[in-house]
């Protein structure tokens, strides 16, 4: 009976999501985006989940694993399939200084943060399990999330084309933090015994097969698609074939499906034809895909250290805290730098300006993916700490509030 | 020049699934999957998963999916309906025929790798009652009660009577002959709900074959718990046949009724998100029949007819997306049932099941024409009626599997059940062809 009533607390929870109400409020009051959506599912996960009244045990968790390998994998699609040609050769040079100046920021700032973490977690850290906490963190700080119109919304030219900048540097990133993450997770692994080893040969040979069978998979739903005049029905079925066959992939070669999906995605969008009924699809899945992912978090998730003592807490939340400043201090700071050859043409003090503080949406789903490959626990505190740097970084962006919003 | 570059236009334009593209395609995604597992199993260093089983399921069900709406496809180049590709992919990647072969290796899907694909076949199960239950309009079930009593009736009477008389003549036993036959009677409103979906404009004919079919199922479940209810009373049952009659067919028709109304309520609320609504609400209707032991199609037939008729309007998005996504459904049911199909059992009893058959079918054949000239059906309509009844499928297995878990210390329940799965089996694969042969032969005026 607690199945049924797991279930229909999930259909109250969309009903809630997805009604016309919510609709109304989150319009009215911005600070709902923080409260709705997928964090209402992620606290719900928590509610139900071990952490809280253990609704959803271990056993019943293993039950619904194979939908969490396909949402994983459904995202990793959606990250895909913005490596369209034309998309990036629009991109200015002034974005790519961007991306990659943020790229090596983060780099550097999450091998300084992994060994400072590291020395206050566990001292006794192989250099592997160093390595693969470096990737994790990179992929925290990586990117920002890329919604602009809950920040407030200015329709003159420069605020607009700041925000579709702030968009297009949170898509590119995206696609770099999941290579990242992956790769440190294939080439830093638990062994049978359970400790981290480092292999990057047998990762990349991993890799390279998931490869080769998400070339063989594309190939034939490309030519399926292409050929299937927008006819809803079959899309629906090969792209829910095509998921769950790359997520069984994936997860064979000991991978999550974000990178399979993404590659998968990615050939889609390289194709020489646009496949508008997969594209329309998946687009309207995405609010649905990104729900299952945060509910699934919000079951994973665990708070770092051990959280009956108060000096532990304390810890966790200095460490949330000050990572939520690096970024507060940091991502304007990188955003102020790379753009300022445009300063004439975009408008840097717009609400869209505020966005890059926020932690992409995207970083809970990867760390989520790392979760259910680790059975040390060491994920799944690494992924409340994600949770905690999110909702901080998020409430970051309203304070101080100097930006102009007024509308034009 | 003009025409040249019209034609040229045109071959661009068209479907270019050829047979050969589509059994290579067929042929790479079994090589993929037998790569995979050799690769995983024999290269040492490679990372290993914290969910091999979650990661097998998956791959298996992408693989169910994809395989089987291609061998569907392959299929129907010959003819034949796609539900009968969909039947022999899983037939022959399932563990029932490599058994019977005597090589269990060469099965791409082991008893408990099958086993773990249930809670998907139950999904599909539930999807396929949405649908069934959406595609019955109350005013075309009252317009033609008659025809749908009639055609009802006629079929039942005769089959019941012909395969008694042959069932007590190899089993001799008055019982297990009247259980035979009420499972005989059955049909498959799984597989009449298919091949409606697949005529772009489902025909009035289409329809009908798919409204009897539910009627009849609906009051042969109710006749075989009172047949069942009779032989436990006069054998030593340790089951209370009686609270199986309220439970599957009370309790089903209730349970189904009572949720179309929250379902009602919450469409009217609902505007967004409807593909998740319509798989959390199945997989909900799917583990609440597990939960309280009611039968899952005949729930959500029920629930869809009511929600459909009770409100058309705030109910139209949900049924839509639900039929978007019924082409996936019955690829996994359909492939998932071939590979539960038992072929050790059509073998050794084929005189006992070819017996039963041939009569069941010629009691379809008489009882369905009779009825259908009587009411008035257009001759094409007349000629061809009775091809509809003969598939069988979801409702039918689960009325043989309930023998054996009826009569549990009952030798003669096995065995009995044995059969009639056997039998069940000819008629899933015979059953889609001559269902498709009616529904092109029968105009969509008639």
């Amino acid at each position: 009976m607690t199945n049924s009533i797991f279930w229909l607390a999930i259909g109250a929870m969309l009903l809630v999501a997805g009604s016309r109400w919510t609709e109304r409020i989150r319009r009215r009051f911005p600070i709902s985006n923080v409260l709705g959506g997928g964090w209402a599912l992620l606290a719900l996960g928590v509610v139900i989940g071990p952490q809280g009244a253990r609704v959803l045990d271990e056993d019943r968790l293993t039950q619904v694993q194979p939908i969490l390998l396909v949402l994983l994998t459904w995202t990793g699609v959606v990250v895909g399939l913005q490596c369209q040609a034309a998309l990036i050769r629009a991109i200015p040079a002034a974005l790519w200084r961007w991306i990659t100046l943020d790229l090596a920021v983060s780099l550097l700032l999450s091998v300084a943060a992994a060994g400072l973490l590291a020395r206050i977690w566990q001292p006794e850290s192989p250099a592997a399990a160093q390595f693969l906490l470096t990737g994790t963190l990179a992929a925290i700080a990586l990117g920002w999330n890329p919604e602009t119109r809950s920040l407030g919304i200015r329709t003159d030219a420069p605020a607009m084309r700041l925000a579709v900048l702030v968009q297009g540097g949170a898509g590119a990133l995206a696609i770099c933090s999941i290579a990242i993450s992956t790769l440190a997770l294939q080439c830093a692994h638990q062994d049978s015994s359970g400790a981290v080893v480092f292999a990057p040969y047998g990762g990349m040979l991993a890799l390279a097969m998931e490869c080769g069978a998400v070339l063989v998979v594309s190939l034939g739903a490309y030519g399926i698609l292409r050929d299937s005049r927008e006819d809803d029905s079959r899309t629906t079925l090969i792209v829910i074939g095509a998921l769950c066959l790359l997520s069984g992939i994936a997860v064979t070669f000991g991978g999550s499906g974000l990178l399979t999906g993404m590659l998968f995605g990615a050939m889609i969008g390289f194709g020489r034809r646009r496949l508008r009924g997969l594209e329309h699809l998946l687009t309207h899945s995405e609010p649905i895909v990104a729900s299952g992912c945060f509910f699934f978090a919000g079951i994973t998730l665990a708070l770092p250290g051990n959280t009956t003592s108060i000096n532990s807490v304390m810890t966790v939340g200095a460490i949330a805290l000050s990572l939520a400043i690096a970024r507060r201090v940091m991502k304007p700071l990188i955003m102020t730098i790379a753009l300022s050859s445009l300063r004439e043409n975009i408008a840097l003090d717009s609400p869209a300006a505020r966005a890059p503080i926020r932690q992409a949406p995207l970083t809970i789903v990867v760390l989520l993916a790392f979760a259910i490959q680790d059975s040390s626990g060491l994920a799944d505190q690494l992924l409340g700490l994600a949770v905690l740097i999110s909702l901080m970084s998020t409430l970051s962006t309203f304070f101080p509030r100097r930006v102009r919003s007024v509308a034009t | 020049m003009n025409r040249s570059a019209h034609s040229t236009e045109l071959r661009k334009e068209r479907p270019r699934f050829g047979a050969t593209f589509l059994a290579v395609s067929l042929l790479c995604l079994v090589g993929l999957i037998l790569i995979t597992r050799e690769l995983q199993t024999n290269i040492i260093g490679i990372p290993r998963s914290n969910l091999p089983a979650a990661g097998e399921t998956t791959l298996l069900l992408g693989m169910m999916i994809l395989g089987s709406w291609l061998a569907g496809r392959l299929i129907r180049r010959a003819g034949l309906p796609p539900i009968t590709g969909q039947l022999l992919l899983g037939v022959l990647v399932g563990p029932s025929l490599w058994a019977w072969l005597k090589r269990p290796e060469l099965a791409l899907i082991n008893p408990s790798q099958l086993a773990s694909l249930q809670g998907a076949e139950s999904l599909a199960v539930v999807m396929i009652g949405l649908v069934a239950g959406a595609e019955i309009d109350w005013a075309f079930l009252r317009d033609r009660m008659r025809m749908i009593t009639a055609l009802a009736g006629g079929q039942v009477l005769l089959v019941f009577v012909g395969v008694a008389f042959v069932a007590f003549a190899f089993l001799d036993s008055v019982a297990q002959s009247v259980i035979v036959a009420t499972i005989a009677a059955t049909s498959s409103s799984a597989v009449a709900v298919a091949l409606l979906r697949e005529m772009r404009h489902p025909t009035e004919f289409a329809r009908l074959i798919l409204a009897t079919t539910v009627v009849k199922d609906l009051l042969l479940v109710l006749a075989f718990s009172i047949v069942l209810f009779v032989v436990a009373a006069t054998t030593a049952s340790t089951h209370q046949a009686w609270h199986w009659i309220a439970l599957h067919l009370a309790g089903s028709i209730g349970v189904g009724a009572a949720l179309a109304l929250p379902l009602r309520w919450a469409l009217g609320r609902i505007e967004r998100r409807m593909t998740a609504v319509v798989l959390v609400t199945a997989i909900f209707v799917a583990i609440l029949c597990r939960t309280i032991g009611v039968a899952p199609l005949i729930t959500a037939l029920t629930l869809g007819y009511t929600a459909r008729n009770i409100a058309p309007v705030a109910t139209a998005a949900f049924f839509a997306t639900a039929r978007r996504l019924f082409l996936a459904v019955c690829c996994v049911f359909f492939a998932v049932s071939g590979a539960h199909l038992n072929f050790a059992a059509l073998v050794a009893n084929w005189g006992v099941v070819f017996a039963v058959s041939g009569v069941r079918l010629a009691g379809i054949w008489s009882g369905a024409t009779i009825a259908a000239r009587m009411t008035g059906l257009s001759p094409a309509a007349a000629r061809w009626a009775w091809a509809g009844f003969v598939p069988q499928a979801g409702i039918s297995l689960a009325l043989a599997a309930q023998i054996a878990i009826e009569f549990p210390n009952q030798k003669w329940a096995s065995s009995l059940a044995t059969i009639v799965i056997a039998c069940i089996t000819l008629n899933e694969m015979i059953g889609p062809i001559l269902m498709r042969i009616a529904l092109r032969k029968v105009p969509s005026q008639a």
